[in-house]
């Protein structure tokens, strides 16, 4: 087989891969029944690309905007160290999300079948893991080099950015597929080993990709204040190679492409470190000419030939059966915790009150007396992760299990279910601002305390409405990437309007106390709305166009 | 006095974009049948079935299960019934303790029938030592046998099985088998779809043969031989064959397979 049959045969591996999933969601395709819905699927996964290309687009030009409109104090080689590690972090993000379909759809399994040797079906494997990053990647690195060019000038400066990029792009994809393969091996070794797999993941394996979803997350929603708070100790690290912490951060990879363009630029930077650095990149380089050798044997170990194992049972008595019953909502709450918690895609949920309390709690630290804004823009952060836990929640849903299976449950159950766990996943953002407020620092205004609290309002009503937005386009077929987008920022509209509203008030009258009634009132009125909203969802809940909606 | 259907199909018609799964099914299934569907594949067994349980709504045409609507009334219709699909559908990384106890809780079973479902879970013995193991691991009849006894375990009035035996074991067949008499001596209905005529012939009180999305023949064995001309002794296979005029069709087919072979 040549290159160009295994170019043939990955469009189709990739096609099957993007169309089992939709298939299985039970979903409504457009145009059902015909070779075009194949088509439109594809466009569909085009288009979800270029949406995501777009997010680590913006994570790369992000920190130059800052160095350049000099909003923070950020030297340059902190910027390009943040500019490659935000396109590292989507896409580690981005891969965990989306490589799993590869083991998991049985998209592959027509090519085990085929007589095929083992190099040649890696290679077809490696060309549709291509084709399902492929828009992203050639965006993101162009965006890279043309950011580092327009914003330095130096052609020298772009283009070993444009390396660095491209060879930490492999790694964030060797990561994404060693999480998947671990996941995987996981599963499917519990058989054997009776049952610890699954927990051993949760020993070793999940502070790992806890810190990397964190990674993925902090970029997304709280870029700036990651960014002002980071800023200045790591310049104050890279500027001081005589320290350990200096030694080790200029070897680190994105830092050590930091000071390179930096001298490139001709902001001395010391010999040592011109060393360390130059020592730095030449690794990641290396390291991922390395990895990427690896990685087609990986991919063809977990995806070509999962490996199944049968099972010998042994007798046992009637109770050793048992299982217990619970209430209709806790035991579907129960199951979308665990279903979400063995999920490469979700399992860091349960790392996110952690990164809530660090997204917050560092920028209302930062100053010395809690200001209001400081209050209402923490409460917002914590929220956005509520509402994309949310997204997550529902996504996972997406594998289309109650779709296609008779039970009977309302979706205002389906939909509470999600909700509560996004709203939970908030808690600790009140608690922790709370601890600080009556604990550590005054607020500039007393009544201050309320706003957190009022926002688990506010989170509650944002989710009823974000989960019911992304059922309802899920029903009508829509990507994901529109859902994400119309979900999400439905969500985000119904969290900023008490805050907004409070501070339009706060303006006009000059009247705190009479700002913050207004800011409550607004939140239980949103609050009320979304009950309304659950209520509607249960009347529908006997019409199976309207179950789709959890 | 005939009694009150369990299970009632008007003019069902689905269209799936240019494609007519459906074209003016008409079904009738009382208490007491084990009601076997029988059909060439791609007949529409499936989307009858999927209609019949609430999880597609017909483009046209109406259905009534246990007294409901499903086009409108899903969750009561599925209170009412235990659904098998076509290929096991389930949370992949629950074992099935807790998918059991997933469904149980959702249905919110009482003790005797917690105890009832855990007895189902010996008899099929489904998972011996793979009921703490996930789902995704376990084999195809395994993953089968999960997906049957959360269909059972409520013990509703109404089964709609889809090709049930499919992956299982000849044991685990034979109790499923039986399970479905034992079940309609007890008021209840069945629809199960099949390719296996043996297991029609032998559990099926009425069978019905679908193609091209319509019922064209349905009756006992006996009726079906007669409608088909074929004699006493003849098998259900033969009567499908000449039924759905597809006799020809294999014997012309077989003999120029032979001379080509050769
Ligand atoms: N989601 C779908 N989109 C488009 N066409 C569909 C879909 N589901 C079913 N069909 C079509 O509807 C027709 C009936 O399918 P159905 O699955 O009901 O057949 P079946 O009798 O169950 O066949 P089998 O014996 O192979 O299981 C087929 O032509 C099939 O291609
Ligand atoms: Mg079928």
């Amino acid at each position: 087989m040549n290159r160009s049959e295994a170019w043939a045969l990955s469009k189709l591996s990739y096609a099957e891969l993007v169309y089992r999933p939709l298939l299985s969601t039970g979903l409504p395709i457009k145009y059902a029944g015909t070779k075009k819905s194949v088509h439109q699927a594809l466009t569909g996964a085009t288009l979800n690309k270029v949406i995501f290309a777009m997010f680590t687009m913006g994570g790369a030009v992000f920190p130059f905007l800052i160095y350049k409109l000099a909003i923070e104090a950020i030297s340059l080689s902190v910027t390009t160290a943040l500019s490659i590690i935000l396109g590292f972090g989507y896409l580690v993000l981005y891969s965990v999300q989306v490589l799993p379909t590869f083991v998991t759809s049985g998209s592959f399994g027509p090519l085990a079948a085929l007589p095929l040797e083992p190099r040649e079906r890696s290679l077809v494997a490696l060309m549709t893991l291509w084709r399902t990053l492929d828009y992203i990647l050639v965006l993101s690195l162009a965006t890279e080099f043309a950011t580092v060019a327009y914003f330095t000038g130096s052609l020298a400066a772009a283009s070993l950015v444009f390396v660095v990029s491209l060879s930490s792009s492999v790694l964030a994809v060797a990561l994404a597929i060693r999480l998947i393969a671990l996941f995987q091996n996981r599963l499917e070794n519990t058989s054997t080993r009776g049952g610890k797999g699954l927990a051993s993941i949760r020993g070793y394996f999940r502070p790992l990709l806890f810190v990397l979803w964190g990674l993925g997350v902090m970029s997304a929603v709280f870029l700036f204040s990651v960014i002002s708070a980071l800023a200045p100790p790591l310049n104050l690290v890279l500027t001081h190679p005589d320290t350990p912490l200096g030694v080790a951060a200029s070897l680190i990879f994105p830092f050590s492409a930091g000071l390179l363009v930096s001298n490139f630029l001709g902001f001395g930077i010391g010999d040592l470190s011109l060393v360390l650095a130059g020592g730095g990149v030449c690794l990641v380089i290396f390291g991922a000419a390395a990895v990427s050798w690896g990685v087609p044997r990986v991919l063809d170990r977990i995806v070509v030939e999962p490996a199944r194992r049968s099972q010998t049972g042994w007798a046992r008595g009637a109770d050793q059966y048992f299982f217990r019953v619970r209430g209709r909502l806790s035991a579907y709450v129960r199951k979308d915790l665990r279903v979400a918690s063995r999920n490469p895609a979700t399992g860091f949920l349960f790392a996110l009150p952690l990164f809530e309390i660090l997204a917050v709690v560092i920028p209302v630290t930062a100053t010395s007396v809690v200001r209001v804004s400081a209050l209402i823009v923490g409460s917002q952060v914590g929220g956005s992760f509520a509402l994309f836990t949310a997204f997550l929640l529902v996504t996972v849903e997406d594998l289309g299990v109650e779709r296609r299976t008779a039970l009977p449950i309302a979706a205002s159950v389906r939909t509470l279910s999600k909700v509560l766990v996004s709203t939970l996943t908030y808690l600790p953002v009140p608690i922790a601002l709370s601890a600080i407020l009556l604990f550590i620092k005054p607020p500039t205004f007393g009544g201050g305390i309320f706003i957190p609290v009022a926002a688990v309002a506010t989170v509650f009503a944002a989710c009823v409405i974000e989960v019911t937005v992304l059922n309802t386009l899920a029903d009508w077929g829509r990507g994901t990437a529109v859902r994400f987008i119309a979900g999400v920022g439905s969500g985000e509209l119904i969290m900023v309007i008490p805050s907004f509203a409070f501070t339009v008030e706060y303006v006009a009258t000059h009247d705190r106390t009479g700002a913050l009634l207004v800011l409550l009132g607004v939140s239980a009125v949103e609050c009320l709305f979304s009950t309304l909203v659950l209520r509607t969802l249960r009347a529908r809940g006997s019409n199976p166009r309207g179950e789709g909606l959890a | 006095m005939t009694p009150s259907p369990l299970v009632e199909a008007r003019d069902l018609v689905k269209e799936y974009g240019q494609v007519r799964a459906l074209d003016g099914l008409n079904l009738r299934v009382n208490p007491g049948d084990v009601y076997g569907l029988l059909g060439p594949n791609g007949a529409g067994k499936t989307t009858t079935l999927r209609i019949l349980s609430g999880l597609e709504v017909p483009t046209s045409g109406s259905a009534r299960v246990a007294g409901f609507d499903p086009a409108t009334q899903g969750v009561e219709v599925k209170r009412r019934i235990g659904y098998v699909a076509e290929s096991a559908i389930l949370y992949e990384s629950l074992t099935p303790r807790e998918y059991f106890e997933f469904v149980a809780s959702t249905r919110q079973l009482n003790h005797d029938a917690v105890a009832y479902a855990s007895s189902l879970a010996q008899a099929f013995d489904a998972e011996g030592a793979s009921y703490d193991v996930p789902i995704g691991a376990l084999s195809l009849g395994t993953k089968q046998k999960v997906a049957v006894i959360a269909a059972l375990m409520h013990r509703p009035p109404l089964l709609l099985l889809d090709e049930p035996l499919n992956g299982l074991d000849a044991k685990s067949s034979k109790i499923l088998k039986e399970l479905m008499l034992i079940h309609v001596e007890r008021k209840g209905a069945v629809i199960f779809s099949t390719h296996i005529m043996e297991v029609a012939e032998s559990v099926c009180t009425r069978i019905g043969i679908i193609n091209d999305g319509r019922l064209f023949a349905e009756g006992t064995m006996g009726e079906l031989r007669s409608l088909s001309g074929t004699s006493g002794g003849s098998s259900l296979e033969d009567v499908f064959l000449k039924l759905t005029n597809e006799e020809r069709f294999v014997e012309e087919t077989l003999e120029r397979l032979r001379s080509e072979g050769t």
